[in-house]
């Protein structure tokens, strides 16, 4: 009972998030975030029908959808570094070459571990490969929330919304996945109602975040930044001189 | 068993990671912008503390002095004074530097020539100069007046500790030292 009314509320909050994107416009500047939306409620209306008429075949539809979901979802993120820092190259530069430290690291780690692992591709359960790419987009949102957070990017409501909501359903199936993959499956059905909740939640913030649409706070012009360098760099070099002239005359005291 | 781990310290990195910045935009939509500030090179000319100051703060001649007058309660208002215009000086340093990165981290974010080396580097060296700060303050309340007249027993863990800084100072501005231009910090 309870299960059905999440999944009802969930189908309806999705369904008032497309309608007020598509009707104000705003789904077309957002729209890898909205594809996302509708693809998540085309899947569980899928799913939906799926196991209450072949339930051989749902399995099979609940992991191809899970993984195309995923991917739709690096598309998010990809979303949020594109609009969030349009307007900021130099923490776009600095974006791309974390998030290409992040891609470089998580590839490295899967060609290390796979001479452990000789038939790791047909082993590896559909959890534990949820489990790696939810990690690596953890990860990149992580690097992205930094950034932002490092170089005061201004947010407006909506991307706001879009980053804080998706970070938290990102970060929760990680959780999630982490628990299953050690339990193991048995748990499944609680780890299920638990992340079905967490996504209620999550709309719940994207829909009152996007419910009207705020513009971007974006600054007026580009600058050079070799002087401002220079001059970060001179009174840095004047700090660290006194620091030491201090370290110094304590030592010799 | 590792790689679930890695992958909860991750999650719980995101989670950390997104509510300081929800604190931190709401903070900001609270606070006047200050964006029109930035383009005057003159904010990064900070004032501080003059070097003739800093070495009278931390000179043995006054201590010296006011050891010869044989006046305890003399000495102890000294040390304490002295003590309290260290930290003062620490403390001023490393808001300085904070400031300086503020108002860097807000120019370079439009910047369109922006280097990742020489960005990691200024951060890392902004993380150095911090982490020294909160030594040393560590250092002078530790050390005050005690550490004057207790030298013999506290010397060889103070100096350790203030080795340890000394070293980080090296590294830092053997770094600084000898490299031109923006790629030097």
């Amino acid at each position: 009972m309870l299960g059905q009314l999440i999944w009802w509320a969930t189908a309806a909050l999705e369904v008032v998030l497309l309608v007020r994107g598509v009707r104000g416009d705003w789904a077309l500047r957002y729209r890898i975030f909205y594809a996302y939306i509708l693809f998540v409620l085309a899947q569980s209306s899928l799913r939906f029908v799926v196991y209450h008429s072949n339930s051989l075949l749902y399995p099979y539809i609940y992991w191809l959808t899970e993984f195309l979901a995923v991917l739709i979802g690096c598309g998010v993120t990809f979303e949020i570094y594109r609009i969030g820092l349009s307007a900021f190259p130099g923490t776009a530069r600095m974006a791309r070459n974390v998030l290409g430290i992040v891609f470089v690291l998580a590839a490295t780690k899967a060609l290390v571990d796979a001479p452990n692992y000789p038939r790791w591709w047909p082993m590896v359960t559909s959890t534990k490969l949820e489990l790696a790419l939810r990690v690596v987009q953890a990860a990149s949102i992580g690097a992205l929330v930094l950034l932002f957070l490092v170089y005061k990017v201004p947010f407006g409501k909506n991307l706001r919304g879009i980053v804080l909501g998706y970070g938290l359903f990102v970060s929760l199936s990680v959780i999630q996945f982490a628990f299953i993959s050690v339990q193991g499956e048995h748990l499944i059905a609680f780890w299920s109602s638990v992340q079905s909740l967490a996504y209620l939640l999550v709309l719940g913030i994207w829909v009152t975040h996007l419910w009207s649409y705020k513009k971007e706070l974006e600054p007026a012009s580009s600058v050079r930044l070799e002087v401002q360098y220079q001059r970060a760099a001179a009174v840095t070099r004047q700090r660290l001189r006194e620091a030491r002239g201090y370290v110094g005359k304590v030592v010799g005291s | 068993m590792m790689g679930v781990s890695i992958a909860f310290v991750i999650s719980m990195l995101l989670l950390y990671l997104l509510g300081v910045w929800r604190r931190a935009t709401v903070s900001a939509r609270e606070l006047p912008p200050n964006e029109r500030m930035l383009p005057d090179g003159a904010r990064f000319a900070l004032e501080s503390c003059p070097a003739e100051y800093v070495s009278k703060i931390f000179s043995r001649d006054d201590w010296e002095f006011v050891a010869a007058m044989k006046s305890p309660s003399l000495e102890r208002f000294f040390s304490e004074e002295r003590k309290s215009l260290a930290l003062l000086w620490v403390q001023q340093t490393s808001a300085d530097v904070q400031k300086i990165m503020r108002q860097h981290a807000e120019l370079s974010r439009r910047s369109e020539d922006l280097d990742f080396a020489t960005e990691i580097k200024l951060f890392s060296r902004y993380a150095e100069l911090r982490m020294i700060c909160g030594i040393l303050v560590v250092s002078i309340e530790l050390a005050g007046p005690l550490w004057l007249r207790g030298l013999a027993l506290h010397v060889s863990k103070l100096s350790q500790r203030i080795e340890q800084a000394q070293e980080a100072f090296h590294a830092a501005a053997d770094e600084t030292r000898g490299v031109r231009n923006i790629g030097s910090l």
